[in-house]
């Protein structure tokens, strides 16, 4: 018999019975609902899970839960609690109510006005390792505070914001000064709202750990499931015994494919995924799930599933998108491995080619990676029976049994489509309860247990949740396509570009995902952001026994960027050209023609954009253009140099290539004076619900405090489309604002009626309606409307511009938006190591709605370049996934942070809301070529795959190694 | 079994002419002691680049010594620093070299029923310095490419004695005994370290370690880290 735990946790003590290897973030969160504190991976990597013990920081997730009696710990929900002395007023917090907890600690409340909070998932880690650094040190220096944060990762990357905030709020801590706001430059063509600094709606429950994650929510009766995975990369399934599993006490329901009721396939694009794969059938992949089982615990079911026993007929593994081409390889599917050939055509090659000067071929290599965001993925599957308890408005729906799917999903309506027709139900069955998601940056658009969840919860008629841990993240979800890009880049002396010609082959993995989008996207940008009047590209996606792979951030163009603004390098180098000059006489421009056919006719800051980044390096390095690409040693570390190096790209903003995009949002008054913006659009972290809170609020001229915004809910919110292509703020973003004028419209009418005025004698100010001299308030307004048999209520479906698909000419997409980087770097010469100093960041995004979400995405976009760069190599041998764990994964943390300058260029977008067009991408890609141009620039090392090798660096630069044997 | 609370095994004391660090004691409290900054500062800077702040917290000098790791940084400086670990078992306690307790990677000479309780390093008298570095791999997994530790004795211009210990340097936490033969007595210049760095190069065996780095990276990186650790500890020894 254990003896009893007892700990002091915020201050109140607990005494509770011991469980054999308990960790102390699961007592935590399962005994005390002290949810806050967040999972990431189960193996001490990520530092969400931080608390602090007797006064120190330790990560609760491996932390023995016994090995906490008789101590003392104090969680990110204590933080709010404790004595008053060390807590501040927050003044004017949004997100605050009267009577709440109107005070936060001086980090929660700077991590809120410093935008360092995004998805929020690492946030409680972040503050709690920064608590106890201050604590032991008030007054900590950058490099301290990195040494102290260097395990507390960020996949959204703000880590900028987060040093500067955890500065701020020790000074604030240390003077009892008001906290010292943060320096963000509002919009040029700022409005009253829009163009403004304004704080998430959500980031005061995330700086709190009030803010629910899928995994925090627990339902009566819950069971818990996982999946048995193949675990082999290509065979035939021949036996499956799943009986000793269904044996185990505990185990309530196992089941194979044989169980599918309905569709037997799932994806977004192609149902060509298997839900489960049934004896005789084919492994694709070693994430390919055989059977699903849910059980009365967590331990439970990982002991289930460690029960059943697979045998397969193994098969040769097509192990690259190459390799899958040949005419001899296995074929994966009963198409063969073609997923699609893409071609791009425009001029005549024979004559480009001709016209050049200079010609230059050269082969470029970018591998799978993975999101890692730190939230796994998660589902929650909630059977509802008609009769009771629906919440839904459809009432056709309420003698049938529902469905209800709690999950982070970027395409909550894809979503309910998949699942419904697994489950052989009609669509309006099925409800996605959309959650705050841990970041997604493309890798939560494909399901992954949401089916099986649901399929769980039918068979048990109970709520059945399904997380992934962190290995399982990382084999199952969609990756981004590993590439092989050929580029023959011909050119003028002058440095005209004549011709370009791309071959690309693009692994898709085992399944299509959004593989035929993405490699389209990857086509049609190959030739970079520049104007090219002979151009041929194609492209192979195909089919292997990889990890699926489909979207990620950047969505094709960051790999043909890699490849094209190397090569621009390269062509410069060998013409004697500036580089900057290069890309600017080439660049993009109104009145210019794209691949695809395209003319450009408004917002194209490019140029903007390079002369920009050009003279802000030239400002802050104090040396002149020629000076800044060359070689600069350390004074006392003669083998450390230093050099920029320069990069462009563009990248398109929606679906395009004749996609119908549209989105619905609806805007209703409320008697209380309160606005709500509803659709089913996703956050993750991006900061699209502020994007919409504004955006409603300026229409209204009302404070965004007053505006709600509810996303991602299929029976409440109208569908928003997927959460794809830099799309949001355009599409859902134009919704919401006609949505809002449409209301207002109808208030306007309303009230001119009312009270015999001319419509253009309303006006709305500061929460009120002006009529004439009279002025009502909002929520007498709802009221009256009501009364009168009004809906204070206005849905809009907003359709982009319509585009066309690749190969017609005309629009293939509705915007563009274009970016330059400058990185300087420091490449040690004896080892090869490669140090990101400085990272100059120039966006054209037409309108900067927030500035300082957009500044939190451009830091976090240049931050998740790098990583791709520098730290992150996705490998995958013969099909199967070397790096299964976070520890082999390695993310950038705040130790690799530069510094980072924001430019904003805004060129309007015509159609766009205020101008506004996409960032979400645009502002991640031009990074890794940038770095890689000033490795070379550095040391002469000219490097043509990712992620950069520091030994073949250090081999490059010695020559060879044998001559330093002794 | 949790060995934190064994009062013995978690102090960092001087006894006698020697610093004593409990085998418990977690890796934050020795990066950060005084005793051990004035005694080992070579331990100081490996313990400081282990792992990150929280699981420096909690993980252990002996449970990075007791995983047998040939580069497992605590290992290397305490090599360095000549340490001898205790060891107990019901009926008694023993002191063994540190280098005495590996059998190979990831076996160590302890059996069942013994402890390690923790290790002793030699105070630290004037002209004695030590010094740590390392280098990672950018990508993957948090184990260095190449570590090494160094503690030397100076008389004037000489160096009157030295241990050099690297990591991997072969299947076992590595001595290089044959550079510390070479640069025993000698003067400190660049002549010397020359030779030493060959003596080194001939004796040390590296491995390539799939997906990190070959043995000709290591060998290429050896000169850098070699004159660098030198150096420090050289500069401290005054």
């Amino acid at each position: 018999m254990r003896n009893p735990i007892t700990l002091t946790v915020n201050g109140r003590s607990h005494t509770l019975p011991s469980i054999p290897s308990e960790t102390l973030a699961d007592l935590l969160r399962t005994r005390l609902h002290l949810t806050g504190t967040k999972i990431g991976c189960q193996e001490a990597e990520c530092g969400a899970c931080t608390v602090l013990v007797d006064g120190v920081p330790v990560m609760s997730c491996v932390y023995p839960a016994e090995r906490a009696d008789g101590k003392s710990i104090l969680t990110i929900e204590g933080l709010t609690e404790l004595p008053s002395t060390v807590l501040h007023p927050s003044s004017k917090m949004e997100g605050m109510k009267e009577g709440d907890k109107s005070r936060l600690h001086p980090l929660q409340e700077a991590f809120v006005q410093y935008g360092a909070v995004q998805c929020g998932f690492c946030i409680p880690g972040q503050i709690m390792s920064a608590y106890a650094l201050l604590q032991s040190n008030p007054n900590p220096t950058r490099p301290q505070i990195r040494h102290a944060l260097k395990d507390t990762l960020c996949r959204c990357a703000a880590y900028p914001s987060i040093e500067n905030a955890i500065i701020a709020a020790a000074t604030s801590l240390r003077t009892g000064e008001l906290l010292r706001p943060p320096l963000v430059q509002e919009s040029d063509k700022a409005h009253k709202v829009v163009g403004r600094v304004q704080v998430r709606p959500d980031a005061v429950e995330k700086v709190t750990g009030q803010a629910k994650f899928t995994d925090d929510l627990s339902f009566e009766g819950m069971l818990f499931a996982r999946v048995k995975r193949a675990g082999i990369p290509h065979g035939f399934l021949r036996k499956l015994d799943v009986s000793r599993a269904r044996a185990l006490p505990g185990v309530i329901s196992v089941l194979t494919a044989g169980d599918l009721p309905a569709e037997r396939n799932h994806g977004l694009v192609i149902y060509d995924w298997p839900i489960m794969v049934g004896l005789g059938e084919r492994v694709r992949y070693v994430g390919d799930a055989l059977a699903i089982l849910a059980a009365e615990t967590q331990e439970i079911a990982d002991e289930a599933v460690g029960l059943i026993e697979a045998e397969f007929e193994e098969l040769p593994v097509v192990s690259d998108p190459v390799a899958a081409s040949q005419p001899d390889a296995p074929k994966l599917h009963t198409n063969g491995n073609l997923l699609k050939h893409i071609k791009v055509r425009k001029g005549d090659m024979v004559r480009g080619f001709a016209e050049a000067e200079v010609i230059l071929e050269h082969t470029f290599q970018t591998p799978m990676m993975d999101h890692a965001f730190i939230e796994p993925e998660c589902s929650i599957a909630v059977p509802v029976k008609g009769e009771n308890g629906t919440t839904t408005a459809d009432k056709t729906a309420s003698s049938h049994e529902r469905m209800e799917i709690y999950v982070g999903s970027q395409i909550p309506y894809a979503d309910r489509e998949q699942v419904a027709r697994a489950l052989g139900w009609p669509e309006e069955h099925v409800r996605i309860v959309g959650q705050l998601m841990g970041g997604g940056f493309g890798g939560k658009e494909d399901i992954a247990g949401q089916i099986h969840a649901a399929l769980l919860a039918k068979s048990t008629m109970r709520p059945v949740k399904l997380l992934f841990d962190r290995r399982e993240s990382l084999l199952v979800h969609p990756k981004r396509h590993a590439t092989q890009i050929r580029l023959k880049v011909g050119a003028r002396r002058d440095g005209r570009l004549t011709a370009i010609e791309t071959e690309l082959y693009g692994d898709t993995g085992a399944y299509a995902s959004l593989g035929e989008k993405v490699t389209t996207r990857a086509t049609t940008h190959s030739a970079g952001s520049y104007d090219v009047p002979h151009v041929r590209a194609d492209c192979y996606a195909m089919y292997t026994n990889n990890p699926p792979a489909g979207a990620f951030r950047g969505f094709g163009v960051l790999q043909s960027a890699f490849a094209i603004e190397v090569m621009m390098d390269m062509l410069a180098q060998e013409l004697k050209l500036d580089r900057v000059a290069l890309r600017r006489m080439n660049a993009l421009r109104v009145g210019s023609i794209t691949n695809t056919g395209q003319e450009l006719r408004e917002s194209v800051g490019l140029v903007e954009c390079i002369d920009k980044v050009s003279s802000t390096m030239c400002r802050v390095s104090g040396l002149s253009r020629e000076e800044l690409f060359e070689p600069h040693g350390t004074p006392d570390k003669p083998y450390k140099v230093h050099s920029w190096g320069f990069a462009a790209a563009y990248k398109n903003t929606g679906l395009g290539g004749g996609a119908p995009d549209k989105a619905g949002a609806e805007v209703q008054l409320y008697p209380d004076g309160s606005l709500e913006v509803r659709t089913s659009s996703a956050e993750l972290g991006q900061g699209l619900v502020t994007v919409l809170q504004m955006i409603v609020a300026e229409e209204f001229s009302a404070s965004p405090e007053k505006v709600h915004v509810l996303v991602m809910d299929t029976d409440l919110t109208p569908d928003g489309g997927p959460t794809t292509a830099s799309r949001q703020t355009y599409v859902t973003g134009n919704a919401a604002r006609l949505a809002a004028q449409s209301l207002r419209q109808a208030v306007t009418s309303f009230l001119a009626e009312k009270y015999d005025v001319a419509p253009e004698n309303v006006h709305y100010i500061e929460g009120l309606a002006q009529i004439g001299k009279q002025e009502i308030s909002l929520g007498d307004v709802a009221m009256e409307m009501e009364a009168a048999g009004f809906a204070a209520r206005a849905s809009y479906e907003y359709w982009a511009p319509a585009t066309r698909p690749l190969g017609e000419g005309g629009d293939m997409h509705f915007a563009y938006s274009f970016a330059a980087q400058a990185v300087e770097v420091e490449v040690n010469t004896q080892t090869g190591e490669v140090r990101v100093l400085r990272v100059i960041s120039a966006n054209d995004v037409g309108c900067a709605i927030n500035p300082l979400g957009l500044q939190a995405q451009v830091e976090g976009g240049v931050m998740m370049g790098l990583g791709n760069t520098l730290t992150e190599h996705f490998i995958v041998q013969e099909g199967r996934v070397v790096t299964d764990r976070l520890a082999r994964y390695r993310i950038p943390s705040l130790v690799h942070t530069p510094e980072i300058i924001s430019i904003v260029v805004e060129h309007p977008a015509r159609e766009g809301p205020y101008g506004a067009k996409g960032i979400g991408e645009i502002v991640s890609i031009p990074t890794a070529p940038a770095i890689v141009n000033a490795i070379y620039n550095a040391v002469g090392v000219r490097i043509d795959y990712l992620p950069v090798d520091q030994e073949q660096i250090a081999r490059a630069i010695s020559g060879s190694f044998s001559s330093q044997r002794g | 079994m949790d060995l934190t609370n064994i009062a013995e095994m978690n102090v960092i004391e001087t006894r006698g002419d020697e610093l004593f660090v409990g085998a418990a004691a977690p890796l934050s409290r020795v990066a950060t002691s005084s005793f051990v900054l004035q005694n080992a500062q070579a331990l100081v800077e490996a313990c400081n680049l282990i792992a990150g702040p929280q699981v420096r917290n909690v993980a252990t000098l002996g449970g990075n010594v007791a995983h047998a790791l040939p580069a497992a940084d605590g290992t290397i400086a305490l090599l360095a620093l000549d340490a001898r670990a205790e060891i107990a078992d019901f009926q008694d306690r023993q002191r063994v070299p540190l280098g005495n307790l590996f059998l190979g990677p990831g076996k160590t000479a302890l059996q069942a029923g013994q402890l390690l309780v923790g290790f002793y390093i030699s105070l630290r008298s004037l002209h004695h310095g030590s010094a740590f570095a390392r280098i990672m791999h950018s990508q993957g997994i948090a184990l260095p490419i190449l570590n090494m530790a160094l503690w030397l004795e100076r008389e004037e211009e000489n160096i009157k004695d030295i241990r050099i210990a690297v990591g991997p340097g072969g299947p076992l936490p590595f001595r290089s005994t044959a550079a510390e033969e070479v640069l025993r007595g000698m003067r400190f210049n660049e002549a010397t370290i020359t030779h030493a760095l060959e003596t080194q190069l001939a004796q040390v065996q590296f491995r390539t370690s799939p997906l990190r780095a070959s043995a000709d990276y290591r060998r290429h990186l050896v000169g850098g880290l070699f004159t660098e650790t030198l150096t420090t500890a050289w500069e401290r020894a005054v």
